[in-house]
């Protein structure tokens, strides 16, 4: 039997399966690009169970009905409602595939709103705590210096400091031990006074006693001697005031000789003042002085690294920028294929047996279909990763 | 005085994160939903450089130029696509219609700065 011969039911039925596949292929291909895979088998399969149901119905009918040579009104009529069956089924898919696609895309701008936000006040967080660091870590905003930069060199100008004091120390100390020198050498010459004031003494006594012989030698002389005695009596005056002269200068002697005593106890007491103590708080300061230097340098690398940190936080918050974008990506996907669906649907509620040519013109020309809706005449998104797009200035 | 960006995207996540990035930098960012709002918002303050998407419901980013360019106050501000769109038949159009440049999603935040200074100058 060839095709020509066919009873126009059984013609029907073909066209029914003809459409159906096409309008299943179609759609299977868009849910595979836009939706997932396994969408698109679920919906390929279900045309194909859908047709091989239309294509056995039909023959069951072509055998009942053949026989009976029925008319070619009744079987076009029979065919128009196969499609029409045909179509409502898929309409039907289609329906729920739109509607999901709905929810997916509410969900979708939902979730990345969400996330958007979040990583909003994530990065105001994140330069708000650099912000923080900066303040902990520096002296002052008007100076460029780090605190721990600050610190060491704070650090070594004491340590210069110090040893200066420690060198002033050892030079005066080394004055005074030749000041205690000096001290002791009058000291050394008190003696040396002393006895020379005793020899006055013996001079004003032995004067003194020559004095009285003269005088006992004037007596003896008579008118003569008179004169003499007046000189023997001018000479033991003289004797007398040279004795209380030298008692004068002895004592003054006396409380020069205690006074130089006691400073040789104070000069030596200087001088045996042991400066390695002071040398040894020195050190001892340095020691802190250098933990502090450690300290700010350690400071100084872990600054760098929280420098580094930052950065780092800085290139993931950008890599999350770039990522999210897939919300509106995705999000155009999903219209151009709800928009393509859209289209299907309404090419689906005019089909019947007599336009299924024009039906099928339509469907193969749905860009411009959907121009004509003022809808994109193509799937705006190029992109088919989350690299960073190209840029080009003109 | 910072500059001030006029960002144009329909999609509340992009504005959201370009205005982030913008801001973040230092610059002073106004917002607008579509090509529409956008030029009325032109119309009553200068930007100094003008970022928008294509596909926008209203006006989109073409018409959006090309409405720009030819008010005075906007001849000669950078204005930049940003865009899912990378074909070169849409990019020859925004070059025509006077853009600045072309950029295509997803971008990436130091990119986007680079771009802004080179066109601000």
């Amino acid at each position: 039997m060839s095709s020509n011969n066919l009873p126009s039911m059984q013609q029907g039925a073909l066209k029914s399966i003809y459409v159906l596949c096409v309008v299943g292929i179609a759609a299977s291909w868009a849910l595979f690009f836009f939706v997932s895979a396994l969408t698109a088998l679920a919906v390929l399969t279900g045309v194909v169970v859908f047709s091989a149901f239309v294509y056995s119905k039909s023959a069951d009918e072509v055998d009942e009905i053949y026989p009976i040579n029925e008319s070619l009104g009744q079987s076009e009529q029979a065919g128009n409602t196969d499609i029409k069956k045909a179509s409502d089924e898929l309409a039907l898919s289609l329906s729920t595939c739109d509607s999901n696609l709905s929810s997916i895309k509410s969900t979708q701008d939902d979730a990345v709103e969400t996330l958007s936000n979040a990583f909003s006040s994530l990065k105001a967080l994140v330069a708000q705590q650099i912000q923080c660091i900066d303040a902990l870590l520096s002296v002052d905003s008007t100076q460029t210096q780090s605190y721990s930069e600050r610190m060491r060199t704070f650090a070594q100008e004491t340590d210069g400091t110090l040893t200066q004091f420690i060198d002033s120390t050892e030079q005066m100390s080394s004055s005074t031990k030749h000041l205690m020198e000096q001290v002791q050498t009058i000291q050394q010459a008190m003696p040396t006074v002393i006895d020379a004031l005793s020899g006055i003494d013996d001079i004003a006594a032995q004067t003194n006693l020559l004095a009285l012989n003269a005088a006992i030698e004037a007596a003896r002389a008579g008118e003569a001697g008179r004169g003499f005695a007046v000189v023997a009596d001018e000479v033991r005056a003289l004797s007398t005031r040279s004795t209380q002269f030298s008692d004068v200068i002895k004592t003054q002697v006396e409380n020069i000789r205690s006074l130089v005593d006691k400073l040789t106890d104070t000069a030596e007491f200087v001088a045996s003042q042991d400066i390695s103590q002071v040398v040894n708080a020195k050190s001892h300061i340095s020691d802190q002085l250098a933990e502090i230097i450690r300290k700010a340098e350690a400071d100084l690398v872990t600054t760098k690294q929280i420098e580094d940190i930052g950065s780092q936080l800085d290139e993931s918050i950008n890599a999350a920028i770039r990522g999210m974008q897939f919300g509106d990506i995705n999000g155009q996907h999903i219209q151009y294929t709800k928009d393509m669906i859209t289209f299907i649907l309404e090419q689906l509620a005019t089909l019947n047996a007599n336009n299924i040519e024009s039906f099928v013109s339509a469907l193969n020309e749905y860009q411009k279909g959907i121009a004509a809706k003022g809808k994109n005449d193509h799937n705006p998104v190029s992109a088919t990763s989350m690299d960073a797009g190209e840029v080009e200035l003109f | 005085m910072s500059k001030h960006i006029l960002v144009v995207d329909d999609s509340v996540s992009i504005r959201q994160m370009v205005e982030m990035t913008l801001k973040g930098a230092g610059y002073t960012v106004t917002t607008a939903q579509d090509g529409q709002e956008a030029l009325d918002k032109c119309k009553s303050q200068q930007f100094n450089f003008v970022l928008t998407d294509q596909n926008m419901p209203r006006m989109d980013g073409l018409t959006l130029i090309k409405n720009l360019r030819s008010l005075g106050a906007y001849s000669r501000t950078p204005v930049v696509m940003l865009t899912t769109e990378a074909g070169d038949d849409m990019k020859a159009k925004g070059k025509a219609a006077g853009a600045t440049g072309w950029m295509v999603k997803p971008f990436d935040p130091n990119k986007l700065l680079d771009v802004t200074k080179r066109v601000l100058g």
